[in-house]
């Protein structure tokens, strides 16, 4: 074994330095230090600054956006209580019946059998118009009870056709369908002309508030137009008779 | 070992100035990302304003529209100080109508305070009574009122036979609901400015209109009862009530046969008015007077004879037939030249009144001569008319003095005819002879067998026995 001795007084020594490898890794180390410093900065000065510019530009745009949303918002609540407003008006114009009218077209009718289609007269009237509840299809209803003054129980056949006929009077307008005829005989009384009359019921079923609005719509569209072309006019109730 | 130890620490630091570096990045770009996203999200923000605000005009539009919508809002339906004005209204209506009302009950809402609208309902149940036509007026009264008022529920129960005896109208018991809404908007002072609003309603006038007219209120024009029957009065007429004896069918059809022939009537008059030339005007309007001689006529037996006595029967004459035919007359008496009584109508009143009287029948020929009397004063001056009211005249005269003598009782008790004595006649249980003046003012001219001649109001008259 040989061990060198170097005897050399310390500053005559040859000077050792730090190996190249360390060298190369602190030059590294710092290069990548420096590079991640470098993209830091980019992304936290330039790229950030950039968003925030934008986002500041579009802050302003949307500050000066806002009155006008806030205006339009306003008028949205408006609109939205308005329009409830008049849809509610709207309902409440459409579930009317005009009963002036409807009990005008039932006189009508009863007159216009002449006494000799048909010799009606009533003993009572009930109307009664509902509010449909959830599930329900009623509406309402008119029921009368009647009296036929003739032998001939088919007039109140005759009296209900007349009460669907559309030429005559446009009374079924609001309701369906008469249903069929029924009738007892009452006594006989020979003090009175005509000593016979039959008892019969009416019994009318209202149409929904829409259905009797549609109707009455397409009712006033035709009488507009036969008014437009007189020559093609209904006959009145005494030029049918 | 102090340098070793230095190197250590160096590496170490380094690392740690690299980690927390890479951390700071990592950081950054989390930060960026973040604020990117926010960018992203004020753009979509901005879009989604700018997209809203770009309905702005339409919704002004719809907010104008509807703002003037209002006023019809406020026309239609009464505020909470008008509700009174309702009782105040009915008792009007009421009045105007004829109905008696007996009570007025106001009706709690049910629906109250369980959803919020800007409209109450208020609601009435008023029970009156009346006929059928005073209730449709009444019902009309108040569907046509210029408030939106509804009839959603009533009854009626017909007057009977007894009490209408008894009062001799109908007196039917209703009662009814009526329903109004009170508006008390709850927006109105929260309203935003619309800048421009008045010049942006005017571009809007058409769809204003057309959106008030959609919440124009349903009318009826009630136009009274015309002379049609109350279907809640039972109609049949007792069997004593009849003197004729006509049954309700051969009333109906008389009735009818007099409304054809006022229709004929008029046909003719109307060919009158459109004659070609004077000399077929002449011709058809003597047909067309001759015409409403007859209508005249009929009508005249008709009363005379109570021929017509069913109510509907009456009120059919009176609606189609009387009021017609003086409006007629009226209206051809409007285009005559001649005042009065034409030449035409005077034969036909003569030649009907001779046919009365050939009959027997003085009070008609009376009758018949009364329609004309009242225009026969105005054709002083005119010959050939004056000749024809000169033998009306004497015509009516021989006929009230044919109904007068007619009507004195003469009960024959025989007659005695002995040559060289005076003829007597027994009359009334009393002998009469030749030249006697009976109480009645008739002077016995001649007795022959069953038969004496009387002088009655310079009349020589005959009466068989």
């Amino acid at each position: 074994m040989m061990i060198t001795i170097n005897l050399l007084p310390p500053e005559m020594r040859k000077r050792s330095g730090p190996p190249i490898k360390m060298l190369a890794l602190v030059a590294g180390i710092t290069s990548v230090a420096c590079a991640l410093l470098t993209a830091w900065g980019w992304l936290a000065l330039g790229e950030a600054a950039e968003i925030e510019s934008r986002r500041l530009q579009l802050s302003l745009e949307m500050d000066g956006l806002r009155p006008q949303i806030k205006y339009n918002e306003a008028l949205d609540a408006e609109i939205k209580v308005a329009v409830a407003r008049e849809a509610t008006l709207a309902d409440i114009n459409k579930s009317r019946i005009l009963w002036s009218e409807k009990i005008d077209q039932l006189v009508d009718i009863v007159n216009s059998g002449n006494e000799v289609e048909h010799f009606t007269w009533l003993d009572d009237l009930t109307v009664r118009q509902d509010v449909a509840r959830r599930g329900s299809d009623t509406h309402g209803s008119l029921r009368a009870a009647g009296h036929s003054g003739s032998e001939r129980w088919d007039q109140v056949a005759n009296f209900l056709e007349d009460i669907e006929d559309r030429e005559l009077t446009d009374f079924m307008r609001e309701f369906h369908s008469t249903g069929r005829p029924e009738g007892n005989i009452n006594e006989p009384d020979d003090e009175l002309i005509p000593a016979v009359n039959w008892s019969f019921p009416l019994s009318l079923e209202l149409l929904g508030p829409q259905e009797r609005w549609d109707a009455r719509q397409a009712s006033e569209e035709a009488a507009a137009n036969a008014a437009k072309q007189p020559s093609t006019s209904t006959p009145s109730p005494q030029e049918k008779h | 070992m102090e340098r070793r130890q230095k190197q250590i620490a160096g590496g170490v630091g380094s690392l740690l100035l690299c980690a927390s570096a890479g951390w700071a990045i990592y950081d950054q770009v989390g930060a960026n990302e973040q604020a990117e996203q926010s960018v992203v999200d004020l753009k979509a923000e901005i879009a989604a304003g700018r997209r809203l605000v770009e309905t702005t005009p339409e919704k002004e539009r719809q907010v104008i529209v509807l703002r003037e919508l209002d006023p019809v809002f406020a026309e239609i339906l009464p505020d909470s100080s008008e509700v009174n004005e309702l009782i105040k209204t009915f008792y009007r209506y009421s009045g105007e109508a004829g109905v008696e009302p007996s009570s007025f009950q106001s009706k709690p809402d049910a629906a109250r305070g369980k959803t919020e609208s800007d409209f109450s309902k208020v609601a009435y149940t008023l029970s009156l009574a009346g006929d059928t036509f005073q209730f449709l007026d009444f019902l009309d009264r108040i569907e046509t009122h210029r408030r939106f008022m509804a009839v959603p529920r009533f009854t009626l129960q017909a007057a009977s036979r007894r009490e209408m005896e008894e009062l001799g109208y109908a007196r039917h018991r209703i009662q009814m609901d009526v329903e109004t809404y009170v508006y008390s908007p709850s927006d109105l002072a929260q309203r935003i400015r619309v800048e421009g609003y008045d010049r942006k309603r005017e571009l809007l006038t058409s769809e204003i209109n057309r959106r008030r007219q959609a919440l124009t209120l349903s009318t009826f024009h009630y136009r009274g009862s015309r002379g049609r029957r109350d279907p809640w009065i039972d109609p049949r007429v007792p069997a004593d009530d009849n003197p004729s004896g006509l049954s309700v069918p051969e009333q109906n059809a008389k009735v009818e046969a007099l409304v054809n022939l006022l229709g004929q009537a008029g046909g003719q008059w109307d060919k009158v008015q459109n004659a070609p030339d004077v000399l077929t005007r002449m011709l058809l309007r003597r047909d067309m007077l001759a015409s409403l001689g007859l209508i005249g006529a009929s009508l005249v037996e008709v009363d005379a004879m109570g021929l017509v006595t069913f109510t509907p029967a009456v009120k059919r004459l009176e609606l189609e037939v009387r009021q017609p035919l003086v409006a007629l007359r009226l209206e051809i008496d409007a285009t005559s030249y001649v005042e009065g009584p034409s030449t035409e109508e005077l034969e036909q009143v003569a030649k009907s009144m001779h046919t009365h009287l050939t009959a027997g029948r003085y009070g008609l020929a009376l009758a018949t001569f009364a329609e004309v009397v009242d225009g026969l004063p105005l054709v002083k001056g005119d010959g050939p008319r004056e000749l024809l009211v000169a033998r009306l005249e004497m015509l009516a005269e021989e006929a009230e003095v044919l109904r007068d003598f007619e009507a004195i009782q003469m009960g024959f008790g025989g007659s005695a005819l002995i040559g060289g004595r005076p003829a007597v006649v027994i009359l009334n249980g009393r002998s009469w002879t030749l030249g006697d003046v009976m109480p009645q003012g008739v002077e016995v001219l001649e007795i022959r067998p069953r038969e004496v001649d009387f002088a009655f109001r310079g009349f020589v008259l005959t009466r068989h026995f």
